[in-house]
C-alpha cells in the first residue's frame, strides 16, 4: 500500500454502472481521492477533454465504440491505461499492450489482482494478471509471433505508407489476390485483428513509430 | 377429378357416340358402292331351246339373265364342231340357270355333285350389230363357251375326270358380236372337285359396259376394302411388336390380313386372282389360301374378344375354336377337293353357331358396361346380318348380291374403333395419373423447401437465442459477479472481516458463480460478442485444437468487414469445429489449414488437411456419420453450398460457401 497524491485522477470507463461502482468504492477504500467515470468511449474523451487523467481503468466492450480505441488517446494525454476486460484471448491481450496499455486485467481475476495492477502501474510498471499471463505464455509455447519474412516486411511497410491494395501490388508486381493473401498472414504472424482497417491502422502506427 | 361412376357414364357416352359416327360411315361407304345393285336382271325363258332377246331395254342398258332352261348333253363334253355333226347326239334334258344338276333327271342319268355335260342355248338378238357381252360367275369348276362355233370364254379347263380337269371357277366377262342372225351358245362344264357342278350365279348378258362397269366397282370395292385391312392389321401387329402385354392387337392384326386373305379373292369378286396376279399364280391355290384364311379367322375372332374380355367368353368353347382351323387345313392336306367343299359347308354353319355365341357374349358385356363391347356389338350384329342375308340369298329365298364383304368390312372397323377407344381410354388414364403425380410432385417439393426454410429458421432462432442467452449472461450476470466481487473484495479488505470463515465461503462462491457463468456463456455462443475486438473466435478454436492435438493447424481469414452482419458466422463456425474434429481425430493429419475469406457477398469456409484422405478418414459410422450430417444440416439450414472433396495433395477438404446474408461488405476494402 503506497500513498497516493491527493491530485491523483483515476477515470473508470465501463458501461456496466455496476462495475464501475464496484471499481470505484474499491479504489476509493484505498485511498484513491479523485475518480471520474464515464460508461461510453464518448463520455471518456469528454472528460479528457477537462481533466488530467492519470490512470484509465478501460473496458473494451463498451456500447458505443471501441474500447481499445481509447488507448492511444488516453496515453495520449499521459495516462497509463489498465485494460479490465472479460475478454482472455492472448490475441486481445496482445493487441491491448501493443495499443499501449500497460496491465492487463480479466474480469474473472481475483479483484485482489487489480489492486496489484493498480498498484504496478501507477509506478510505471506493466502488470499483467496471472490468468492474462497464462494466455500469453500459452500462445507463445505454440510457438506463436513468428518473425515476419522480408516479403511481409514491405507489405506492411507500404501499407503503413498509406499505399492501397492496389499501389502494394503494382509496387511488389504480385496480385491483388496475393497481397491480401499477405495480410492475412501478416496478422495471424502478430496476433492482430483479421480485419483489414485494423491492421492498416497497426501499419501506419508502426511505420510512424 | 372425376369419381368412377361419372366416368363410366361419360366414356359409355362417348362410345355409344362413336358407334353412331362409325355406323354413318359404313352406311356411306355402302351407299357409294352400293349403286351396283341399281339393276335386278330381267330373266330370259328359251322357247323351244332359243331366247330372244328384246332390242329396246338391251339398247337402254338393262341387263339380262340367260335362264334358259340350257339343252344337256349330260357325260359329254362337246364342242360345237361335235355338235353340228350329222351324227350328233340328242341332248339328254334341260337345266335352268342358275342352278346345280345334282339330282336333275336327266335321260336315264340322275347326277350327284360331281360330274361333265354341254350346254346348249339358242340367242336371237336384234336386227343389226351389236357389241354384246356375256358375264360367267361361279360356274362351277371349270368350263368353256363358244357363240357361233368361236370360243369366247375359258376358265380352267373342263375334263371327264379329276385328273383330266382343271379347276377354275372365275368370272369371265366375254365379248359377243351380234348382227341380227341367231347366235349358238355351246358350254362345256364338268366338276370333279365342288360339292355340286352347275351354275351358281345367273349367266348374265348385256351391251358391252354395264357389266363391265359393275364388275369394275365391285373390284374398287375389294381394293379399296383390301387396302384397308392390310392397313389395319400390319399397324396392329406393329403396335403389338412395341407393346407386346397387348395381346388383343396381336389378335385384331392376324384376324385382319385373315379377312384380308380371304377377301382379295373370295368367290364373288376373284379380284387378286383376275385383276392383280392374273397370270403368275394358279386360281386354284389362291382359292385354298382364301378358304384357309376363312376357316382361321373365326378362331382368331373368338381368342381376340376373349383377349378384351376374359371373363365373358368361355376358355373352353375357345378350345372347340381353335380346332376349326386345324380339321380343316388337316382336311386340305388329307382329303379330296370335293369332300372338301363339303367340309366348307360345315365350317359355315360352324361359324353361324359361333357368330351366335358372340352376340350372346357381347350383349352380356354392353349390359355390364364392359369399355368397346356397344362396338364390338355393332360389328357383330352387322356381320350376323350380312351372313343371315347371304344364306337367305344362296338359298334363294331373297333376291340380292352376297354383302359377306360388307359385313366384314363393318365389323373390322367396329373393332379397331373398339381398341381405339380402349387404348385411348388407357392412355386418359395414364395421363391423369401422371397429372395426378406430377401435382403430387409439386406439392411435395412446395413443401420441402417449406420445411427446408422452417428448418434453417429453427437453426437461426435457435441460434440466435443462444446467442441472446449467452450476451446476457456474458454482459449481465458475469459483470454483475465481478461488480460483486468488486464490493466483496472491498469488504473483506476491512478490519473487522478479514479472514472470517464466512468471508473466506462468500468468496469461494462468488468466483465459482463467476466461473460458471462464463463458462455458460462462452459453451452457449463462442464467438465473441464484440466482433469489432477480437472477431470471431474462430482462432481459439485453432488455438485450443491446436493445443489439444498438437498438429500444427494454420488459420487465414480475410474479409473486408469491420464487423460481420452477415448472420452466418455462427453457423460457419460450429461447421469448422466439426470439420475440425474429424480431421484431428480421423484423417491422421499432420497439418490442417483452416480459411474463412468473404468476398462479393459470399463466404467460403475451407478446412483442409493432409491425412489419409476421404475413404480411410470417414469416421466410424456411429459418430462420425453423424457429425457429417450435421455439417451438412447446419450448411442446408442456411443454404449454403456444402462439399467434401479430395484434396489435391492427398487428404480431405471440407468446403461452404454460404451467401452473406446482408448481401454486400459493409466495412470498406481498401
Amino acid at each position: 500500500m503506497m500513498d497516493i497524491p491527493a491530485s491523483y485522477s483515476v477515470l473508470l470507463i465501463d458501461d456496466h454502472p455496476a462495475v464501475r461502482q464496484g471499481v470505484a468504492a474499491l479504489l476509493g477504500s484505498r485511498g484513491f481521492r479523485i475518480l471520474l467515470q464515464a460508461s461510453t468511449a464518448e463520455e471518456a474523451r469528454q472528460v479528457l477533454d477537462g481533466n488530467r487523467v492519470d490512470l484509465a481503468i478501460l473496458d473494451l466492450s463498451l456500447e458505443q465504440g471501441n474500447g481499445l480505441d481509447l488507448v492511444p488517446d488516453l496515453t495520449g494525454h499521459g495516462g497509463r491505461v489498465i485494460v479490465y476486460s472479460m475478454f482472455e484471448d492472448a490475441r486481445t491481450i496482445n493487441r491491448s499492450l501493443q495499443f499501449g496499455a500497460l496491465g492487463y486485467v480479466t474480469k474473472r481475476d481475483d479483484p485482489a489482482d487489480l489492486l496489484d495492477a493498480v498498484d504496478h502501474v501507477v509506478n510505471g510498471e506493466p502488470y499483467l494478471s496471472s490468468r492474462a499471463a497464462g494466455a500469453l505464455d500459452e500462445m507463445e509455447s505454440l510457438g506463436r509471433g513468428k518473425e515476419l519474412s522480408e516479403r511481409e516486411r514491405q507489405v506492411l511497410s507500404l501499407m503503413g505508407q498509406g499505399e492501397s491494395n492496389v499501389g502494394i501490388a503494382a509496387a511488389l508486381g504480385i496480385s491483388v489476390r496475393t497481397v491480401e493473401t499477405y495480410y492475412a498472414r501478416i496478422s495471424e504472424k502478430l496476433d492482430l485483428s483479421l480485419s483489414v482497417r485494423e491492421l492498416r491502422k497497426y501499419a501506419i502506427r508502426r511505420f510512424n513509430e | 377429378m372425376d369419381d368412377g361412376a361419372s366416368l363410366v357414364k361419360r366414356s359409355r357416352g362417348q362410345e355409344m357416340v362413336l358407334a353412331g359416327a362409325v355406323l354413318l360411315v359404313c352406311a356411306a361407304l355402302w351407299l357409294i358402292f352400293g349403286t351396283i345393285h341399281d339393276r335386278s336382271p330381267i330373266g330370259l325363258a328359251a322357247d323351244g331351246g332359243v331366247v330372244v332377246l328384246p332390242a329396246s331395254p338391251l339398247d337402254h342398258g338393262e341387263i339380262f339373265a340367260l335362264e334358259g332352261p340350257w339343252q344337256v348333253y349330260w357325260g359329254r363334253l362337246l364342242t360345237p364342231g361335235d355338235l353340228a355333226r350329222s351324227d350328233a347326239p340328242a341332248p339328254d334334258g334341260a337345266l335352268r340357270f342358275p342352278g346345280s344338276w345334282r339330282g336333275e333327271r336327266f335321260n336315264s342319268h340322275t347326277p350327284g355333285g360331281p360330274g361333265a355335260a354341254t350346254f346348249r342355248l339358242g340367242l336371237k338378238p336384234p336386227d343389226g350389230n351389236r357389241s354384246l357381252t356375256l358375264r360367267l360367275l361361279d360356274l362351277r369348276i371349270a368350263y368353256r363357251l363358244w357363240a357361233n362355233g368361236q370360243l369366247i370364254a375359258e376358265s380352267g379347263r373342263p375334263g371327264l375326270d379329276a385328273s383330266s380337269e382343271r379347276a377354275d371357277r372365275s368370272l369371265v366377262l366375254a365379248a359377243l358380236e351380234t348382227t341380227g342372225q341367231p347366235v349358238d351358245l355351246v358350254l362345256e362344264l364338268s366338276n370333279h372337285q365342288f360339292r355340286a357342278g352347275g351354275v351358281g350365279d345367273p349367266i348374265l348378258l348385256a351391251k358391252t359396259g354395264p357389266l363391265q362397269t359393275a364388275r369394275d366397282r365391285v373390284w374398287i370395292l375389294s381394293a379399296f376394302f383390301c387396302g384397308v385391312l392390310l392397313v389395319a392389321g400390319i399397324y396392329h401387329l406393329l403396335l403389338h411388336s412395341m407393346r407386346s402385354r397387348e395381346i388383343s392387337f396381336l389378335y385384331f392384326g392376324i384376324y385382319t390380313l385373315l379377312i384380308f386373305g380371304y377377301a382379295a379373292n373370295s368367290n364373288t369378286t376373284y379380284w387378286l386372282s383376275h385383276a392383280v396376279v392374273a397370270d403368275w399364280l394358279d386360281p386354284a391355290l389362291l382359292d385354298e389360301i382364301s378358304i384357309a384364311c376363312y376357316a382361321a379367322s373365326g378362331a382368331v375372332l373368338f381368342r381376340f374378344y376373349r383377349s378384351l374380355f376374359p371373363e365373358d367368353f368361355s376358355r373352353r368353347l375357345q378350345i372347340v375354336s381353335d380346332l376349326r382351323p386345324v380339321v380343316f387345313l388337316l382336311s386340305i392336306v388329307v382329303l379330296p377337293p370335293i369332300w372338301r367343299s363339303w367340309l366348307v359347308v360345315v365350317l359355315m354353319a360352324a361359324g353361324l353357331c359361333f357368330t351366335a355365341y358372340f352376340l350372346i357374349r357381347l350383349t352380356a358385356c354392353v349390359i355390364r358396361q364392359r369399355p368397346g363391347a356397344i362396338l364390338l356389338m355393332c360389328g357383330a350384329l352387322l356381320l350376323a346380318s350380312t351372313s343371315m342375308h347371304d344364306i337367305l340369298v344362296h338359298a334363294d329365298v331373297i333376291e340380292g348380291e352376297y354383302l359377306a364383304l360388307h359385313g366384314l368390312f363393318a365389323l373390322v372397323v367396329f373393332q379397331s374403333s373398339a381398341l381405339a377407344l380402349r387404348y385411348a381410354r388407357n392412355f386418359e388414364m395414364v395421363e391423369q395419373l401422371s397429372l395426378d403425380l406430377h401435382r403430387n410432385i409439386d406439392v411435395l417439393k412446395d413443401e420441402m423447401s417449406r420445411r427446408r426454410e422452417l428448418e434453417g429458421e429453427v437453426v437461426r432462432v435457435s441460434e440466435e437465442e443462444r446467442r441472446r442467452v449467452s450476451y446476457q449472461l456474458h454482459d449481465g450476470l458475469c459483470q454483475q459477479l465481478t461488480a460483486a466481487r468488486l464490493r466483496y473484495s472491498m469488504l473483506s479488505a476491512r478490519d473487522g472481516e478479514k479472514g472470517s470463515p464466512t468471508m473466506i465461503e462468500l468468496g469461494r462462491i462468488l468466483s465459482e458463480a463467476a466461473e460458471d457463468a462464463y463458462a455458460l456463456s462462452r459453451g452457449m455462443w463462442p464467438v465473441e460478442h464484440d466482433p469489432a475486438v477480437a472477431g470471431p473466435t474462430l482462432g481459439e478454436l485453432v488455438d485450443s485444437a491446436k493445443r489439444a492435438s498438437g498438429i500444427d493447424i494454420s488459420l487465414a481469414q480475410n474479409w473486408p468487414c469491420t464487423t460481420c452482419e452477415g448472420g452466418n458466422l455462427g453457423v460457419l463456425y460450429r461447421i469448422a469445429q466439426e470439420a475440425l474434429t474429424n480431421a484431428v481425430r480421423h484423417a491422421d493429419a499432420t497439418r490442417i489449414s483452416v480459411s474463412l475469406c468473404c468476398e462479393d457477398g459470399t463466404t467460403e469456409l475451407e478446412v483442409e488437411d493432409n491425412g489419409a484422405g476421404r475413404h480411410l478418414d470417414a469416421a466410424p459410422a456411429d459418430t462420425g456419420g453423424l457429425g457429417l450430417r450435421i455439417m451438412k444440416h447446419r450448411a442446408n439450414a442456411i443454404g449454403a453450398e456444402f462439399a467434401i472433396e479430395d484434396s489435391p495433395g492427398g487428404g480431405t477438404v471440407v468446403r461452404c460457401r454460404a451467401r452473406c446474408l446482408k448481401g454486400s461488405c459493409s466495412g470498406d476494402r481498401s
